[in-house]
């Protein structure tokens, strides 16, 4: 008898360990049930912004006592994969996260999301968020999903080096290089970068292509427009101004083996003045260092001479936008949902978290933390948010996209090889995905 | 006990393991092998086309790939050429009567108790810039010695040296361990013998420990190269395969880099399924020759 429920209780435990893999799930409240249910996918994971996104749903159930929100917190890496087997099948969530680009226009090809545009214009939200992210929910110019944060890459730097060998915040290429020799004669490295992880340097090579060409080559290359090729003459130029900088000896020394941690030691250890990173760099500060936030500032990545593109264009991305699915049943109830997710109440938390809520200036300004208010400043003053071009990529390409650029920074490779490369594959990936189309 | 209950409960002993190995190494492997023919784009639930063994044509042509194999090779070698050697001379030194032997022991099989991802981070520290505290290259300019300035995995040349440096720092206490079992098996009358004949330290060395530690030496040597075909964590959190361009890149971090970072599931479980066949390749033909050995020694004895 006693190795019996022995038995039985290893089973049940073993099943326990197995059976429930896969997200988690937020339990029904127990009382009536309520008579309107809605899905809802959210990739926030981390304990600050998890919260802050279930305490605004927690406040539209509150509100809404005929609604229950059943709440999966998903893996950000396991996410394409999981919401892709979704729409595949019957199981569709009614409110998902979605990052926009190719993978939401190819969810509006198959009829799967609601068109937003009535709704979000008849509820004022056109006025309240941010043109430049409210960009990344449109498909063919209209509204499929409403972003929730926005993160920007700006250049930090330390303001005391910079007065203390009296270098000026650059505007230009030409002089983002003599400010970059000052320091170096001064014996201070000017920018850190560390490269191991291949995103740091890929900004770099981004702002070029964008200050030199515009968005427009990018989003032709990409989605294989009539004409549209990564071999345009801005990827091949913007690939010979970074190995300018390069042999100007801008960088740290062995960038392309340091981290991104390594990189911000030196920032930190004011080896180093300047670094191109995203506005989750001051998190990281705040909880490294502190006491260096009072010297650090930004300014926005320079432009250069003979580019074509608008010079206030802000390379960045989004992550957390919602868009409701088509076979949703409660329609408008998910929407109040989207409403509570970008309200007032959620944008101050959200800030508070040192993430940049979605909103008009006008609207978060007051809400920001002054050094986040500063790269938002930036973020304001865009006419145009350029995505990360491997989170706009399919990955193949986004990989290779990373890898020429560290090796241009190595200088492996040249720019016109890497840029060949770039379209080579592109090529290839668009003739299997038109082939290979189950 | 009768013959039949025995086997049954050895079988009954057995199936857990058996169950568990059939099903999480024997099943994927054939499941890499059936992936390996399919073209498999990404965000795909499934494999969408076959395609046969084109994977498998793109991939003798793909020059990385033979690269990254021959890096592998070069580990192979090297660690048998530094490991063994090291290690074996270290379990004579330490199996003699030395002071401090048992704290020398310990130290040197430490690596071996560490995690791999320890040992990593602690080197890659070590082989960093000056600027970014790297002791090794801070050391060398304070010797005023020539030191590679982007650190030692910074620099192309020797990257991959570096890191096997750190391998075989990783696992010559490991082989020294299996050498002192071996020498601590050597009967003393042996050594006595030959000390009456007149043999030095060094002549007892080679040609009593030795011959008689032929075996151990071989079996060192299957766990070495085996390890060294498969290897893939240390190298993986040091450089990634990197710094660029693939200066250390082995089988196991390609297939790595293009199934999960590209995303190319076919052809990444090709990369899987030739690296399992050249790792079992290899590994039969060295059994073959210890079964070769064996009858040798058979044949001389009778």
């Amino acid at each position: 008898m006693k190795r019996m429920v022995w038995t039985a209780a290893t089973i049940l435990l073993t099943a326990a360990l197995i059976l429930p893999a896969g997200c988690p799930r937020k339990r029904l409240p127990p009382g009536p049930a309520p008579a309107k249910r809605i899905t809802f996918w959210h990739i926030q994971t981390s304990s600050v912004t998890r919260k802050v996104t279930e305490d605004a749903v927690g406040r539209y159930e509150g509100n809404h006592e005929d609604v229950a929100v059943r709440t999966t917190a998903c893996k950000n890496d396991l996410y394409k994969q999981k919401l892709s087997q979704a729409m595949a099948s019957a199981n569709v969530p009614d409110v998902f996260h979605t990052w926009g680009g190719g993978m939401l226009a190819s969810f509006v090809d198959d009829r799967q999301v609601t068109d937003l545009t009535s709704a979000v214009e008849a509820a004022g939200l056109t006025k309240r968020i941010l043109p430049a992210a409210l960009e990344f929910g449109k498909v063919r110019g209209k509204i499929y999903a409403v972003p929730m944060d926005v993160s920007v890459v700006v250049m930090w730097y330390n303001r005391k080096l910079f007065e203390k060998h009296h270098v000026t915040v650059p505007t230009t290429f030409e002089e983002l290089k003599s400010a970059c020799e000052k320091l170096r004669n001064a014996g201070i490295t000017p920018i850190a970068l560390g490269n191991k992880d291949k995103w740091p340097g890929a900004f770099y090579f981004i702002y070029l292509a964008t200050r030199l060409g515009g968005t427009q080559p990018f989003k032709d290359a990409a989605g294989r427009a009539p004409g549209g090729t990564f071999e345009h003459p801005s990827f091949i130029e913007a690939g010979r101004k970074l190995q300018e900088l390069t042999r100007a000896e801008v960088f740290n020394k062995g960038a392309s083996v340091l981290t991104y941690d390594d990189a911000r030691g030196l920032f930190i250890n004011e080896k180093a003045a300047m670094m191109l990173m995203g506005t989750w760099f001051l998190a990281d500060l705040r909880s490294d260092a502190p006491e260096l936030l009072d010297k650090v500032d930004c300014f926005a990545f320079p432009v250069v001479r003979g580019g074509t593109g608008k010079p206030n264009v802000i390379v960045g991305g989004i992550n957390a936008a919602y868009a409701i699915s088509s076979r949703c049943l409660n329609k408008e109830e998910a929407f109040g949902l989207l409403e509570e997710l970008v309200s007032d109440t959620t944008a101050k938390q959200w800030g508070e978290t040192g993430r940049i809520p979605a909103l008009n200036a006008t609207v978060i300004s007051p809400l920001l933390e002054k050094h986040t208010l500063k790269a938002a400043l930036l973020l304001f003053g865009a006419p145009e948010i350029q995505l990360y071009y491997d989170q706009y990529l399919p990955p193949a390409l986004a990989e290779l996209h990373k890898t020429t650029t560290q090796s241009l920074i190595a200088g492996t490779t040249t720019p016109t090889a890497a840029a060949r490369d770039m379209e080579t594959l592109a090529r290839e990936t668009a003739a299997n995905s038109k082939t290979g189309a189950p | 006990m009768s013959r039949t209950f025995r086997s049954k409960t050895v079988w009954l002993f057995l199936a857990p393991a058996l169950a568990s190995y059939l099903a999480f190494v024997v099943v994927p492997i054939v499941q890499s092998f059936a992936v390996s023919l399919f073209d498999w784009p990404t965000h795909a639930v499934s494999p969408t086309r076959f395609v046969g063994l084109e994977n498998y044509a793109r991939l003798i042509q793909d020059g990385v790939f033979w690269k990254a194999l021959s890096h592998n090779v070069v580990l192979l070698v090297l660690s048998l050429v530094i490991q063994l050697p090291i290690a074996i001379f270290l379990a004579a030194l330490l199996s003699g009567r030395v002071f401090g032997r048992g704290f020398f022991r310990t130290v040197y099989f430490t690596p071996m108790v560490l995690p791999t991802v320890v040992i990593a981070l602690l080197w890659r520290q070590m082989y960093l810039p000056a600027e970014s505290q790297g002791l090794l290259v801070q050391l060398l300019e304070w010797l005023r010695l020539p030191s590679p300035a982007d650190g030692f995995l910074g620099d192309a040349r020797l990257a991959l040296l570096s890191v096997i440096v750190t391998i075989s720092w990783r696992y010559v206490g490991f082989h020294m361990v299996l050498f002192m079992a071996g020498i601590e098996g050597i009967p003393e009358e042996l050594y006595e013998a030959a000390r009456i004949d007149g043999a030095n330290a060094w002549q007892s060395f080679r040609h009593v420990t030795l011959p008689l530690l032929a075996p151990v030496i071989r079996i060192s040597a299957v766990l070495s190269i085996v390890g060294s075909l498969k290897y893939f964590d240390l190298v993986y959190v040091m450089t990634k395969g990197g710094p660029p361009e693939h200066v250390t890149e082995l089988t196991t971090t390609y297939m790595y880099q293009i199934g999960i970072d590209q995303q190319t599931i076919g052809y990444g479980s090709t990369v899987a399924v030739a690296g399992f066949l050249i790792s079992m390749l290899v590994v039969v033909g060295v059994m073959g020759l210890r079964w070769h050995a064996r009858a040798a020694v058979r044949e001389v004895r009778e």
